[in-house]
């Protein structure tokens, strides 16, 4: 069981699974995203159970016609559960049909990394915590970061030999997209904590929290445009390497036009602005449907942003380092020590 | 594998630290105990009208008056930044000085607060002599010219009318900031025109009255319930008539440049005056009829401290 | 491999510390904050060196939460003298208190912490987390101060008042509108508002009564027997006094506290009952600007127009044009702050009422960094409206601009207009409502020298 695949048939669940499973996480993050902007979290004050029902066995109906928050943290839950069930599904089908040892490891990782999160989602209700819903916010984006390399390392196309280039600038970009992925996450956090901003923190801490915000959101936006030139166009330029780079681009575009929106549909324009008469005359509507679809779109952008990124970083590893997986190792290692 | 069990480790020890929020003790400012006690007595009681009247009636009324003078070198007045309507603010060019602290040559001090600050029942003639009940419908004049609040501290009585003047053409407003039960108010009075500002309340210490079109034009105001109050004059001179005798009495002695005036020497007498606070009391109070002078000289360190 | 299987540890370790670092072992219950700028500035007009002493602000926290309970569980004091029901509901309260969620039925809690206390914080200090970067910063509640309302400066607002804006919102600021709450939501909001204003007021009595105290001793405190002892044996020549007698003075002492305490509540509250009396007279009452605009007409006629030539747009211009006079006149004064363009230019060194309560109107450095340190945000000038864009933060109606002309904006230097007509005063709101469609004939800037740097 040991030895690689190589030529033998592959067993196409891991894969088909790997893609149920970021399918799933996708809509579970933008859910998990609104329960935040819609303030839903404590809808349901109970867990792991819904107003003492057994989570499945909650009336579809009143769930369904209940109130709003009710409806989102519920609906959260649910969707939680399922991307729990497909991962379990991922573990078994891995270990039933790849016999890549660490293949094994990094499902079992991803089961570990879904109950943590499961259980932080939970611990967040239970002692009614806002730092702890800040952490939970910050590791949903990490899975489906992780459920996407998931997707990658199953592919067909990841498991047929690749002669790894040496070639210089190729390696660049494979460190580039991993540091890009790493300050993407760091970027990730600090807008976690700028929507979970504790009330009794100091105003220099959302301050400084929202500067770093926009600092990192320019050297993303310059990082990412070059990763996206390169893997196009430059030397190390590949046909696998274009579509990410491509949604990567077209991903960035859209968040920094999102970030400006959420804050301005939060914060209204900046007071400086007030000569214009669209930003003196604009009246903030809090909880209004824009309001909340910006914020959550900001934050669902964000995880693509990063598991894209992610995608690029492996692809370009697996194309142009010699020791492919040990920069691999790297990349998981983030992932794995949550478990 | 040998690698998970050290990671879940750390993982629960993340955990343990999340969730030892909850256990963190209650609140250390506040003392549970004794806020409870407090809840109980301020709902149980009935709260009575409350008797603040010292036990002893007055046995008439004497005057006190006085001189407050400056011991040492006056600091010199600073000019204040004229920005606007020139030719009226500054006629002629001559630069206005700023009125915190005057000192007339012979060594008086303008402006100096001296009230009584203890409380009078209302309406009681023992206590609340006829003529200042009769003086109560007179407005107290608060004029301004050239940009200056003529009167640099006005003090007013509950009930009564301040007269906000404005004796320029151009316009003016008088921006109140009260304190204490006075109320705020801030019109604008338009070139040689009047405004009334009714006194509704005492305050216990002066407040800021400031005009929002000349930012350097600023004065001070003070209202009291009772009417026994007075604010010295170039030459430092001030008197009180008709202050009730034969009772223990509070009195304040305040000037903008030092706020309270915590010491000075009266009738050649070094007193500590806490928070500006002189007493009668004891053989000091006043008699029938009696003149009391106090003549009080402060040191100018009081003021440039 | 083992390099990379070490490397993994330290990320591992890392990552947990991380977690562990966001955390937190904070984030006890939600609590008050002390007022700690008013309490600078008392402590300070009384010439206390050092400071009021720990004791003493713990004594009036604990009156505070005697009175008003906590975040979590507010409470309303019984006063004698004053009807409390009257002007706040605590059952509304409790609506908007505590932390955020729902029961399942839709029925939320913790509204306040949901909408509010981001910008204005817990305590409703105007120095949530976000504050800081908002311009202009969010209101601090506790001096009882409201800009936008219908009764004159000096007096608190009326209900409504504080809704119309929770409703509306305030353009151009991080004030949102809240109109897609539903209302008993949005009531709920105002009356905490109101509970942490009046909360804030009676902290700052209590401060102020630690300033004047004319006993010398600390009157929120507990009567303490030792020094009552003392007391009784210094006014009988040192003999010591017996237990009875000082059983009886102490038992004076805290009845006195009590008192005072009630007297210094009661005195809050009665300020904002007042506003909602003072509001039924009729001389506050506000004419209708139809009624103003028929009796410049029949002034016109009676002058010589000719009444059927007279069009209504004829007596809208005249009376934009009384407007514009006493705009640029020395009663309205109007143009030395706004700017002879009105492009609200003219005064541009002035600050607000909160700040120069702390730092005066000309602050020294030492006081601003004094107050910073204790919680006051940066100063910043305070501006004069723009009014050219036609966009008016108190409320867009005209009956806003009346008020706004009529009775001034609440600490701000914006004075209020007693001394003019209804129908005057519906003439500048005519002018200033006309002012984003004229012609900016002679556009310059303000005199510079009105411009006052912060030095």
């Amino acid at each position: 069981m040991t030895e690689t695949a190589t030529t033998a048939k592959v067993n196409p669940w891991p894969h088909r699974l790997a893609v149920a499973l970021a399918l799933v996480t996708l809509p579970l993050i933008a859910v998990g995203g609104l329960v935040t902007t819609t303030d839903a979290g404590m809808a349901v004050p109970d867990w792991p159970g819904t107003f003492g029902y057994n989570m499945f066995l909650y009336p579809l109906s009143t769930w369904w016609s209940g109130p709003w928050d009710l409806f989102v943290e519920h609906g959260h839950r649910l969707l939680g559960a399922l991307a729990g069930l497909v991962t379990i599904g991922l573990v078994i089908a891995v270990w039933l049909g790849d016999s890549r040892r660490w293949m094994r490891d990094a499902s079992l990782a991803a089961l570990g990394l879904v109950i943590f999160q499961g259980v932080l989602g939970g611990l967040r209700v239970l002692f009614d915590e806002r730092m702890m819903a800040l952490v939970h916010g910050c590791t949903g984006p990490l899975f489906f970061a992780f459920s996407m390399c998931l997707v990658e390392l199953t592919s067909r196309t990841w498991r047929q030999p690749a002669a790894a280039q040496n070639l210089p600038a190729g390696r660049r970009l494979a460190r580039g997209a991993s540091l890009a992925a790493c300050l993407a996450y760091l970027q990730l956090t600090v807008g976690a904590l700028l929507r979970h901003i504790p009330l009794d923190a100091p105003p220099q801490v959302f301050r400084a929290a929202l500067l770093f915000h926009l600092v990192f959101a320019g050297v993303l936006v310059v990082l990412v445009g070059m990763l996206a030139a390169s893997a196009f166009a430059g030397s190390a330029g590949h046909p696998s390497l274009r579509l990410p780079a491509n949604c990567l681009a077209l991903l960035m575009i859209t968040q920094v036009w999102l970030g400006v929106s959420t804050y301005v549909m939060k914060y209204s324009w900046p007071a400086w602005m007030d000569r214009f008469d669209f930003a003196a005359s604009y009246v903030v509507q809090e909880k209004s449907f824009g309001q909340s679809l910006t914020a959550t779109a900001h934050v669902v952008c964000g995880s693509l942003i990063l598991a894209g990124l992610t995608t690029l970083a492996l692809r370009a590893s697996r194309l142009y380092a010699a020791k492919t997986s040990s920069e691999l190792g790297a990349n998981l290692t983030l992932m794995r020590a949550a478990t | 594998m040998k690698y998970l069990p050290r990671n879940r480790l750390l993982v629960l020890v993340a955990l343990a630290a999340a969730g030892c929020a909850r256990s963190s003790g209650t609140a250390v400012w506040i003392d549970q105990e004794e806020v409870a006690s407090l809840r109980k007595s301020l709902g149980g009681e009935a709260a009575g009208k409350t008797e603040v009247v010292a036990a002893a009636e007055p046995t008439g009324f004497a005057t006190i008056k006085g001189t407050f003078k400056l011991v040492g070198t006056a600091p010199a007045r600073v000019p204040l930044s004229i920005t606007k309507d020139m030719n009226i603010c500054m006629p002629g060019g001559t630069p206005v000085l700023g009125e915190q602290l005057v000192v007339a040559p012979g060594g008086g001090i303008k402006d100096v607060l001296i009230f009584c600050n203890s409380k009078f029942p209302a309406g009681d003639p023992k206590w609340e002599h006829p003529d200042y009940a009769a003086a109560k419908a007179e407005k107290v004049l608060f004029d301004q010219k050239s940009c200056v609040f003529l009167t640099h501290v006005v003090a007013a009585r509950t009930g009564q009318t301040v007269l906000l003047k404005n004796s320029d053409p151009v316009g003016h407003n008088a921006n109140i900031v009260a304190k204490g039960k006075a109320l705020s108010s801030n019109f604008n009075i338009g070139g040689n025109s009047a405004s009334d500002y009714l006194v509704t309340g005492e305050s216990a210490e002066p407040f800021d009255v400031s005009c929002s079109v000349h930012p350097w034009m600023a004065a001070k105001m003070i209202t009291r319930d009772n009417p026994c109050f007075d604010v010295t004059k170039a030459d430092g001179s001030f008197e009180i008539k008709n202050v009730p005798a034969g009772v223990p009495l509070d009195f304040k002695i305040w000037q903008e440049a030092c706020n309270f005036i915590s010491v000075a020497t009266i009738n050649g007498k070094v007193i500590k005056l806490p928070k500006g606070k002189l007493t009668f009391k004891d053989k000091d109070v006043l008699k029938p009829n009696e003149q009391r002078i106090l003549e009080v000289t402060v040191d100018v360190s009081v003021f440039t401290k | 491999m083992s390099v990379c299987r070490n490397w993994r540890h330290c990320l591992a370790a890392l990552l947990a510390a991380a977690f562990a670092g966001l955390a937190g072992c904070g984030s006890p219950d939600a609590k008050f904050v002390e007022y700690r700028t008013y309490a600078r500035l008392s402590e300070k007009a009384a010439g206390y060196e050092n400071g009021f002493t720990h004791l003493q602000r713990q004594d009036v926290n604990n009156v505070l939460a005697a009175l008003y309970g906590t975040p979590d569980a507010p409470s309303l004091p019984a006063l004698a003298n004053v009807d409390v029901t009257k002007l706040l509901d605590i059952s509304k309260l409790k609506l908007a208190a505590g932390s955020v969620g729902s029961d399942g039925k839709g029925r939320p809690r913790g509204l306040y912490r949901e909408h509010c206390a981001h910008c204005h914080g817990i305590t409703g200090d105007g120095n949530g987390p976000t504050a800081s970067f908002l311009n202009p910063y969010p209101r601090d509640y506790r001096a009882g101060l409201f800009k936008f309302k219908s009764t004159p400066i000096g007096y608190r607002p009326l209900h409504e008042d504080l809704k119309k804006i929770v409703i509306d919102g305030i353009p151009g600021t991080a004030m949102p509108s809240f109109r897609l709450l539903p209302d008993q939501e949005i009531e709920a909001l105002v009356e905490y508002v109101k509970y942490l204003a009046i909360r804030g007021e009676t902290e700052r009595q209590f401060y102020n009564g630690l300033k004047d105290d004319i006993s010398e001793s600390d009157f929120l405190s507990h009567a303490d027997p030792a020094v009552a002892a003392k007391e009784l044996a210094d006014g009988n020549d040192g003999k010591a006094p017996a237990q009875k007698a000082i059983d009886e003075k102490v038992a004076e002492t805290d009845k006195q506290r009590l008192e005072a305490i009630k007297g210094y509540t009661e005195t809050v509250f009665q300020k904002w009952l007042e506003a909602a009396e003072f509001m039924t007279q009729d001389t506050v009452k506000v004419t209708n600007r139809n009624d103003a605009m028929r009796v410049l007409r029949e002034e016109l006629v009676a002058a010589g127009s000719n009444e059927k030539k007279l069009t209504d747009e004829m007596v809208l211009a005249e009376s934009q044009q009384r407007g514009r006079k006493l705009f640029y006149g020395p009663i309205g004064n109007c143009f030395t702050c706004h700017g002879p363009t009105a492009l609200g230019d003219g005064q541009l060194g002035d600050y607000d009422g909160w700040t120069v309560e702390l730092i005066g109107k000309t602050p020294k450095k030492e006081d601003i960094k004094d107050y910073i340190k204790h919680g006051m945000p940066e100063p910043r000038n305070i501006r004069p409206r723009n009014l050219r864009h036609g966009v008016y933060r108190g409320g867009m109606r005209p009956l806003d601009l009346y008020w706004r002309v009529r009775n001034g904006i609440e600490g701000t230097p914006m004075p209020g207009n007693d001394k003019l007509k209804p129908q005057e005063i519906w003439h500048l709101v005519n002018y200033v409502q006309s002012l984003p469609y004229e012609q900016i004939s002679n556009p310059y800037e303000a005199v510079p020298e009105n411009r006052r740097e912060r030095n």
